[in-house]
């Protein structure tokens, strides 16, 4: 596979090329038979990179050219493959690939037909290459190249204005990251004097703990941006308004996932920063609470999906925080399906009933779509994190490993605050399910005549119901399962740092170096703390599980079962038979007793963020203009030409507009310089 | 090769167009404007052929002829040689100018209808005025270059620019003035101080390096060239000719204004201030920087509440050139590989967005941006172009904007970290500012079209107007109204195989036979009443794509390799930054 990595990111490209080019005039209605394929091509290689990685262990990576060499700042284009990579390369192939095809039904007839399969693969090379690069700036690039495509899906039916809206948040409010991620990377470079992963993680034992805490907290801020977690997850929801099929690949799948990805693939300076680890802790924790608590009283079904969206993001995040790094990409994995499914699942419901997106107005649709709602409800219970749906594993292990983790007492909080989000999880859930499938019907139905979608779309539902009911077993037993030996090698780095004598030279020599001896606690200082250090940087992969006994993990997984069962039957008890969308409003509103508004208005993030940030920068921009601009400097320029105002009169009439008249007064003007120049300063004439 | 003077007919080929525009018949009208397009794309080829040919290694020599060099003593008595030269910076800098002077002309050839004959004239003058200025390695040769590009300028913007032209003009060439007669202080003070150090009289930049000027000294001349460059970039708070000479100025002039002129502020801080004086350079540097940070957060501000297209773009560019001054000023090589990516891909993409304004301009005759709505349905290859330029423009990686401003942050870092944070921090508002517009432009609805039903982000009015229409809007799946559908017309586009019903609340009402008479009735209606010229906007012309898609290949070829820009102008950038060891 080393000399052929490059061709997983090219197909999709050359797919996006050919379509942008050729899809208005020639292509038109048979764009899919451009984009799937190749999406399907790249989804083959990567289940060959992935065979490859599980025999040998060995990364494979393949340089392409050297894109910045600016002294000695060097940016190649590498692309590199690890266990990691491995997993992203066939979360984004494959659930790209069902997507395409989903599209094919969902965008029949639309006019930008040709342009939804330009910028979908197009979004997927980014993807693909996000997870190939091998150093911090080239991820960046293909960073921005997955928001560029977000924008332009989500604004994707520009006519809109909220949709042209929403992507324009979308990109914005990701720019705030950005402005994190970059700094980081400046701050990388100012620190390790490179910016390859492998370089930069070898040397990082060296680095003083401080800033690598300022690094890492730059990064996350980007994370935050990408994986829309609180303060920065405002743009999600709103994201809803590009394609069904959109927010089920990008917006649920693949794309939010970038910043989990990014976190998990720092993993080496986030372990060498406790404080950083702290904070993406609790901004993951609170971002799954508040998220559940909204979810739970949307109408919109893809706003509640994406809330559940944000939420799950919340969970990974915050097993980051604790050291389950292989519980979040587990859970990444087995989210991406079922999440994608939910989204899938949606669109067809929205197709089915004509463009209808108010869960009040649905009710008793598994008679007319029953593919859609066995699918669904897989999903469901997946995103519920039932025994044995693939959510539960990925869940379960999260939320334990939080409880046992060396970051005390934030880890139990965690832990407890996800078992509560999991309690709603279950609730917003069914409430959706039982909502939309079960129950009376509350539309017209004179009008409304809900039927199942063509094969093109419930084929993807069932293919992506498959994995969502088994991929879980991938972690089983939990702690030990296929997966976690998969990922070790990944999350070992940290160990094998510190025997790194060949630390480049270079670093050895910064000034900085001198402010802290390598690792204090956290880091491993030699061969008799291997064993101590090891547990503490292998979290739930290497040899945590000695001290996690099969009683706690037989106990957590009862407890979460417990509580995700209790929120879905919660849900059935309230929403099973509801009969008009009124009575659903009510029926929130006593769930959910004085909150209602609060949770109703999304906590008011975006109103605060218009009132802090919107209107106070438009404000000092306007004033700017106006005052400053206009008023000060402008002032004082034209006072100072109305005082020689004269000047001005005459140069008016030197315009005649002749030029030969102009070219007169050129001569003559050089001539008088000259003039000026030999008379006044030079010796020559006198 | 080497005894074809190429800098110099690069240099006079458009002189000399010019001439015979002036001398030849008034009768044919075609003549001119073909004349000139010949004169530009051979000068053109020229320095194509001259980049192509450079050495970037080799130092400039200051008493010989090498190649690309040519020396003639005028009197050395005086001092005075025409002396010319090139090195990377400048070589890339001159096919710069050469390229988008020549986009300018193929850009003129059906949109300039008065005075065809002088406007031709004018832009060959700028050209050689600019060129010139790009070559000239002496400071007399070079204050007449400097000079004589001002001057048609003024009168591009002056008699061929919009309503408040004079104004504008006037105001240009008065700025402009003010900063050269400082500059012409400087020049003349040096030219006395190594004098009066070395009894040699000369204006040869190579040889006025190796003077050695008191500090004191250095402060005050620097601060008199720096002025006059400052002017040209422009700096804050130096900028505000700009924005007035944008929006007056014909798009062709406005092109060369934002791509090319702007840049001799930053090419002359890099041939004059920092080699002469780099005492003083240290000293200023970081008065400077704190100037270039204050205009790039600024420049973006205030770009985001304008409602003028050109002058949106206008403090956009006071924003980008920040970048320049600051990448310079920081003095290492990051910050001056950035400051020229800068440079470059400013030329490239604002260039391009005021060709883009000039599209619009030709069809709808006015700048506002509230004017126009939904351009993306009827032009859908300008909103394409529009919107590789608006992501060039902000930086996004992959295309030319992102390399030069991420060096110079990454300079800035070097140089204070919490520089770059406010200079980076601009990431945000650039895309703000740009988004913001092109959302108003190119997304939405036309004018004269009727609503989305399914926006979400619907006013009153809207809903009025579509339940007004009839609501004929089934909008059959997904079927909204795309490019190829065209024309503004609120077709109800049928979501091809499904049978869809309306839902929204106004179309449910409607009956499928009401709604055909409705359309049929109000949509003509609404065409005439918002916007006569709606129907009539063709999408970009093949003369418009000419001039567009040169600069799109460059700006996505150099945003993804840029290494030969980095290897060209590095040799020279390093001999500066020796003095500065």
């Amino acid at each position: 596979m080393e000399r052929w990595l490059f061709l997983i990111p090219l197909l999709p490209l050359l797919a996006f090329a050919v379509n942008i080019l050729l899809g208005r005039g020639v292509i038109r209605a048979n764009a899919h038979w451009v984009a799937a394929p190749a999406v399907f091509g790249s989804f083959l290689l990567a289940l060959l990179v992935l065979r490859q990685l599980y025999e040998t262990g060995e990364p494979i990576s393949q340089h392409l050219f050297t894109w910045i060499p600016a002294g000695d700042f060097v940016v190649d284009v590498n692309l590199y493959a690890d266990q990691l990579t491995a997993i992203m390369l066939v979360v984004v192939s494959s659930v790209g690939f069902l997507v395409h095809v989903y599209s094919v039904g969902y965008m029949h007839g639309d006019g930008g037909y040709y342009r939804f399969f330009s910028y979908l693969p197009l979004f997927v090379f980014s993807m693909l290459m996000l997870v190939l690069a091998d150093n911090f700036l080239l991820l960046f690039v293909f960073w921005e190249g997955v928001g560029l495509c977000s924008y332009l899906l989500i604004g994707f039916w520009f006519k809109r204005r909220s949709a042209a809206d929403a992507a324009k948040k979308a990109f914005i409010v990701n720019r705030v990251g950005d402005l994190g991620f970059g700094l980081g990377i400046m701050w990388i470079f100012a620190v390790f004097g490179t910016i390859s992963f492998q370089e930069v993680f070898s040397a990082a034992p060296e680095v003083a703990v401080g800033t690598l805490t300022g690094i890492a907290l730059l990064l996350f801020l980007g994370a935050c941006g990408k994986s829309a977690q609180f303060p920065l997850h405002v743009w999600l929801p709103d994201a809803m308004e590009g394609p069904t099929p959109v927010s089920a690949l990008i917006h649920a799948a693949t794309m939010v996932t970038a910043g989990i990805y990014l976190v998990a693939r720092a993993q080496p300076i986030f372990e060498l920063a406790p404080t950083a680890l702290v904070v993406v802790t609790i901004v993951g924790a609170f971002t799954a609470f508040m998220a559940a608590t909204i979810g739970m009283v949307q109408n919109d079904i893809k706003r509640v999906v994406a809330y559940s969206t944000l939420s799950q993001l919340g969970y990974m995040a915050f097993a980051l925080g604790v050291g389950a790094w292989v519980g979040a990409i587990f859970h990444l994995l087995t989210h991406a399906f079922f999440k994608a499914l939910l989204f899938l699942g949606s669109g067809s419901v929205i197709h089915g009933m004509h463009e209808e997106q108010d869960i009040r107005r649905m009710g008793g649709l598994r008679k007319y779509m029953p593919v859609t709602a066995g699918t669904f409800l897989i999903a469901a219970l997946a995103n519920a994190g039932v025994v044995p749906f693939a959510g539960f594993w990925s869940k379960d292990e999260i939320i334990l490993s939080a409880w046992v983790s060396e970051h005390q007492p934030i880890g139990q909080i965690a832990s407890v605050v996800g078992l509560v989000a999991a309690f709603f999880t279950g609730l917003y859930m069914f409430r959706l399910v039982f909502l939309v499938f079960f129950g009376p019907e509350r539309f017209d139905n004179t009008q409304v005549h809900p039927h199942e979608s063509p094969a093109s779309m419930s084929l993807p539902l069932v293919l992506l119901a498959v994995p969502s009911l088994l991929i879980g077993f991938v972690g089983f037993p939990p702690e030990e399962g296929p997966i976690h030996s998969f990922l070790e090698p990944v999350f070992a780095h940290g160990e094998e740092a510190d025997h790194s004598e060949e630390a480049p030279a270079e670093i050895a020599s910064l000034v900085f170096l001198q402010e802290e001896p390598a690792g204090e606690e956290h880091e491993p200082t030699g061969e008799q703390d291997a064993e101590a250090g090891g547990t503490a940087v292998d979290e739930g992969s290497g040899e945590e599980e000695h001290h996690v006994s099969t009683a706690t993990k037989l106990t957590f997984a009862i407890i979460s079962s417990v509580v995700a069962l209790a929120g879905i039957a919660v849900a059935a008890v309230n929403y099973r038979n509801v009969r008009t969308a009124e009575e659903v409003v009510a029926i929130d509103q006593r769930l959910t007793r004085g909150s209602y508004g609060l949770l109703f208005n999304k906590w008011w993030w975006d109103e605060l963020y218009d009132r802090v940030f919107v209107r106070p920068f438009r404000g000092l921009s306007d004033w700017l203009w106006r005052v400053v601009d206009e008023g000060i400097i402008d002032a004082a320029v034209n006072g100072l030409a109305a005082g020689i105002g004269g000047v001005s009169q005459r140069l008016r009439h030197v315009q005649t507009g002749l030029v030969a008249n102009y070219a007169l007064a050129i001569a003559l003007g050089m001539v008088v310089m000259v003039g000026i120049y030999l008379g006044f300063f030079s010796d020559l004439l006198r | 090769m080497t005894n074809f003077p190429i800098l110099s007919a690069m240099t006079y080929l458009p002189l000399l167009g010019a001439l015979l525009i002036f001398f030849l018949p008034r009768a044919s009208p075609a003549l001119p404007r073909t004349t000139a397009l010949v004169a530009a794309a051979g000068s053109f080829v020229l320095s194509v052929v001259m980049l192509l040919g450079l050495d970037p290694n080799a130092p400039f020599q200051a008493d010989q002829a090498v190649p690309w060099q040519e020396k003639v003593e005028w009197s050395s008595g005086l001092g005075v040689s025409y002396f010319m030269g090139v090195d990377g910076i400048a070589a890339l800098l001159i096919v710069l100018t050469t390229l988008l002077t020549l986009i300018a002309m193929v850009w003129s050839w059906d949109t300039v209808k008065t005075r065809q004959r002088e406007y031709y004239i004018a832009v060959l003058l700028l050209e050689t005025g600019m060129l010139g200025v790009f070559m000239a390695l002496d400071l007399f040769v070079f204050y007449i270059f400097w000079e004589l590009m001002l001057i048609p300028m003024a009168l591009l913007i002056g008699i061929w620019g919009s309503s408040n032209r004079v104004y504008a003009a006037v105001k240009f060439f008065l700025y402009t003035l003010f900063g050269s007669l400082l500059m012409l202080v400087g020049i003349v003070a040096t030219y006395q101080a190594y004098y009066e150090q070395t009894g040699i009289r000369t204006l040869n930049v190579l040889e006025l390096a190796n003077g050695a000027y008191p500090v004191t000294f250095q402060f005050w001349v620097f601060a008199a060239f720096f002025v006059a460059f400052a002017v040209k970039v422009p700096l804050f708070p130096f900028h505000t000719w700009l924005p007035d000479a944008h929006v007056e100025a014909p798009t062709a002039a406005s092109v060369i204004l934002a791509a090319v002129m702007l840049k001799m502020g930053g090419y002359g801080l890099l041939r004059f201030n920092l080699p002469l004086y780099p005492d003083g350079t240290r000293a200023w540097a970081p008065w400077i920087i704190g100037l270039s940070v204050i205009a790039i957060l600024y420049g973006a501000f205030v770009a985001l509440v304008q409602p003028d297209m050109k002058k949106l773009i206008a403090y956009s560019s006071v924003s980008h050139m920040g970048f320049v001054t600051l990448g310079i000023f920081v003095l290492n090589l990051q910050g001056l590989d950035g400051a020229m990516m800068v440079m470059l891909a400013h030329g490239f993409n604002t260039g391009a967005l005021f060709l883009l304004v000039g599209v619009i301009y030709e069809r709808a005759h006015t700048r506002r941006i509230d004017a126009f709505g939904g351009l993306a349905t009827k032009m859908p290859a300008y909103a394409a172009y529009f919107a590789l330029f608006m992501f060039a423009s902000i930086g996004l990686p992959g295309l030319s904007g992102f390399v030069g401003e991420f060096l110079v942050a990454l300079a800035t870092w070097q140089y204070n970290p919490l520089l770059a944070f406010f200079v980076f921090a601009v990431v945000i508002f650039a895309a703000w500012y740009m988004m913001w517009m092109f959302q108003r432009v190119v997304f939405g609805r036309a004018k004269g079209e009727l609503p989305d039903p399914h926006d979400n982000a619907l006013n009153d009015a809207e809903r009025a107007e579509l339940a007004a229409a009839g609501g004929s809007h089934g909008h059959g799946g997904h079927g909204h109204a795309e490019p190829a559908f065209g024309h503004a017309m609120p077709l109800p586009v049928s979501g091809g195989s499904h049978d869809h019903v309306p839902t929204t609340p106004t179309a449910a009402t409607a009956e499928a036979t009401g709604h055909n008479v409705g359309r049929e009735e109000t949509v003509p209606d609404l065409h005439g009443e918002h916007d006569p010229h709606a129907s009539v906007w063709p999408d970009l012309t093949k003369k418009e794509a000419l001039t567009l898609f040169p600069l799109a290949v460059l700006t996505i070829v150099t945003g993804i390799f840029p290494g030969p820009i980095f290897a060209i102008v590095e040799p020279a950038f390093e001999r500066i930054l020796a003095l500065y060891r």
